[in-house]
């Protein structure tokens, strides 16, 4: 069987250029792996976004907070990696270590110092290929944390997390002519997918036309 | 080349001079722009003229033809005669037979009547054959106003028979005779070969000259 | 198993292969060679274009049917005394009114060289060819060229008859303008006619255009080494690259025939 089958080609990614991509990402924009409120990310740059503290109305000072992400890893369907929640037909799964640290007032009303509290937990999860007209991305759609009681406090932790770790490979948008390595342009015209991006045998694949 | 100009001269050309002075006969060959030079101080031959007798001064056509054989080598013209027996009346033909060497001209002079090829005067004949079919118009350079017109037709010449043919017709001289301003005839037509001879006389000194080489100049 | 594996049918091979023909342009090239005696000075330029693509394994484009349009000028030196016989104008006597008849003595004819040309004719020839896939890395970019395998044998006789007409032409002008020649016109036209025959001019101009094709190579696919993959977008969003190691090219066969490229990647 071609690779081609009905399209003018074929592009195949596998996993490792795929944690290729996502290492050459994070290591140009830190900043998606380090969030953090005012007392701990003063202002955004290159290497980490500042984001808004958590404001109580002005009753009490806002809570100010951190979430650094180890660059994550992902595994493509079939299960390569041996994660905890291994990937289902045409997903990915992905760990990533967190550390979190929240500013800590004094005991007292009048202590107004903050401290830093830290802890540290590791994300597993799975997701599925997001995918763009001219690019794709990963979306994690569920995330489990290990050893957290009760149940329902884990689930609304994994909540949190999940949606923050979305917020890390939200900029990770990967252009198919990338994965296509720039075969296009003015001698086949545009590369337009007519099926995929999917993932399959540890690749994201698609195939596609010139217009 | 086989451009038409008595004051250029080819191996195609001979120039032909009656002998008209007695006495000393003094001749000398030199590159055709030098053609005004006086004779040089060593000319190329000197030789006593035999005066002539009471009879062959009566007979314009009495003499004899003499050939002065002309050479080039090492840088100048050489006449590759010891002594030539000359009487007044003959004829000198001068002709030079190498091809690759200059264009040359002949000036001479016996008693006290010089002579010259750049400047045909009275009683000497340029010979010139028609290698190309055309028209061609001539003139004089030093604007006495005699001219005519040459046509010069190719001989049909098809096969072994017709190229023999337009061989032997090239051995057929055509005279053009010119006398102080008047030329006999003016218009001619020939086969491509043939050779014409412009016979002059009684002129100031005259160029048989292609039209085209005189342009701007009246003549 | 490779980073990235990118396949392509025929369709877009062939494209690839067109644009490559257009990179390739006009090529021109210059020299000199002999039709049977008389040597020659030409230039000729040529280009290449269309073709039907086939791929084959294990890493083969043969394009087949291809038009090498080319043009070519050239000029040569024909020395007559090489093919005229000794000629002198016969000895001419005649009367003349003053002198005694005068005879000129027989005159020897210099048959000139000539020269011919120059001499322009456009033309096309249709060229097949096996074309072998080379993949190399310069200081910057991934090539993956097509070089031929070997010269194709040319079809040039429809074009050696064109030249003919116009060597024959060519000559007779320059024959009429040689003093003396009326009597072997016909002998030298001839003789040259012999000489400017199909086989000599095809025997001429097939080296010529040849040359073209000695190692005629032309690139099909080419891009940097480093590729960007996002560009910047603001002051804290830098752009990221990723740079092609280890990329290589290749003709797969399953029910149909694939250009194959793998490559590895790594951060730039």
């Amino acid at each position: 069987m071609s690779f081609t089958e009905n399209s003018g080609i074929f592009a195949g990614a596998h996993e490792n250029g795929i944690n290729d991509f996502i290492t050459a990402f994070f290591d140009a924009r830190p900043r998606y792996l380090h969030f953090g409120s005012s007392f701990f990310v003063p202002t955004t740059t290159i290497n980490a976004t500042n984001i808004p503290a958590i404001s109580l109305g002005g009753l009490a000072p806002e809570i100010h907070f951190e979430i650094r992400l180890d660059r994550p890893k992902i595994d493509l369907h079939p299960d390569t990696f041996g994660f905890s929640i291994p990937p289902q037909s045409n997903e990915f799964a992905i760990e990533i270590q967190a550390v979190i640290q929240v500013g800590c007032y004094g005991k007292s009303i009048k202590d107004s110092r903050l401290t830093a509290k830290k802890t540290s937990i590791r994300l597993c999860g799975r997701g599925e290929i997001d995918r763009g007209f001219n690019d794709f991305g990963f979306t994690i759609c569920e995330v489990v944390l290990k050893d957290i009681r009760p149940d329902d406090l884990g689930e609304a932790l994994a909540c949190l997390l999940r949606q923050i770790a979305n917020a890390m490979l939200s900029g990770l948008r990967i252009p198919y002519r990338s994965i296509a390595i720039n075969i296009d342009g003015s001698a086949l015209g545009t590369l337009s997918p007519t099926t995929g991006p999917e993932i399959l045998d540890n690749q994201v694949q698609f195939r596609g036309n010139f217009a | 080349m086989n451009l038409l100009d008595s004051r250029v001269l080819t191996s195609y050309n001979c120039y032909i001079q009656k002998v008209l002075g007695k006495g000393e006969l003094v001749l000398d060959a030199r590159v055709a722009s030098a053609g005004f030079a006086p004779i040089a101080e060593k000319p190329l031959l000197r030789t006593k003229v035999k005066a002539a007798t009471a009879a062959g001064r009566r007979d314009r056509r009495s003499g004899k033809q003499l050939n002065v054989p002309l050479a080039f080598s090492s840088d100048r013209f050489t006449i590759t005669l010891d002594d030539i027996a000359v009487d007044e009346g003959d004829a000198l033909l001068f002709h030079l037979p190498q091809r690759k060497v200059p264009s040359f001209s002949i000036r001479g002079r016996a008693d006290g009547h010089e002579f010259t090829s750049v400047a045909l005067e009275d009683q000497a004949v340029f010979t010139h054959p028609f290698g190309i079919a055309g028209d061609f118009e001539w003139g004089d350079a030093n604007g006495s106003g005699v001219g005519g017109v040459v046509h010069v037709v190719d001989d049909p010449a098809d096969g072994i028979k017709g190229a023999e043919r337009s061989i032997k017709h090239m051995s057929e001289g055509v005279l053009v005779h010119i006398v102080g301003k008047k030329v006999e005839p003016e218009e001619i037509t020939i086969a491509t070969g043939q050779t014409v001879f412009f016979a002059v006389e009684e002129t100031k000194g005259i160029t048989i000259t292609d039209r085209s080489l005189l342009r701007g100049l009246k003549g | 198993m490779d980073d990235l594996l990118v396949a392509v049918d025929e369709t877009a091979a062939t494209n690839m292969v067109r644009a490559g023909q257009t990179f390739l342009g006009s090529m021109t090239r210059s020299g000199t060679s002999n039709i049977g005696p008389f040597g020659t000075t030409w230039t000729a330029t040529a280009n290449l274009v269309g073709g039907a693509v086939e791929l084959q394994e294990p890493d083969i484009i043969r394009i087949a049917n291809m038009t090498m349009n080319f043009s070519l000028g050239f000029s040569f030196e024909i020395d007559l005394s090489d093919i005229l016989p000794d000629f002198c104008i016969p000895q001419v006597c005649l009367p003349i009114p003053f002198l005694p008849d005068i005879c000129t003595p027989e005159i020897c004819v210099n048959w000139p060289t000539i020269d011919v040309g120059p001499i322009n004719h456009s033309g096309d020839v249709d060229v097949t060819g096996d074309f072998k896939i080379l993949t190399t890395l310069d200081s910057t970019h991934w090539n993956v060229d097509v070089e031929i395998v070997d010269i194709p044998n040319l079809s040039l006789d429809a074009v050696s008859t064109g030249i003919i007409v116009l060597i024959t032409a060519s000559v007779a002008l320059a024959l009429l303008a040689v003093p003396f020649i009326g009597p072997f016109l016909a002998l030298a036209t001839g003789v040259l006619a012999a000489t400017f025959g199909v086989a000599a001019i095809t025997g001429w101009l097939g080296p010529i255009l040849s040359l073209f094709l000695a190692g005629l190579t032309f690139p099909i696919y080419r891009q940097p080494a480093v590729q960007e993959v996002l560009p910047s977008s603001g002051p804290f969003d830098p752009s990221f690259a990723i740079r092609l190691v280890n990329l290589d090219a290749s003709v797969q066969s399953s029910d149909e025939d694939e250009l194959i490229l793998i490559a590895d990647i790594a951060p730039a």
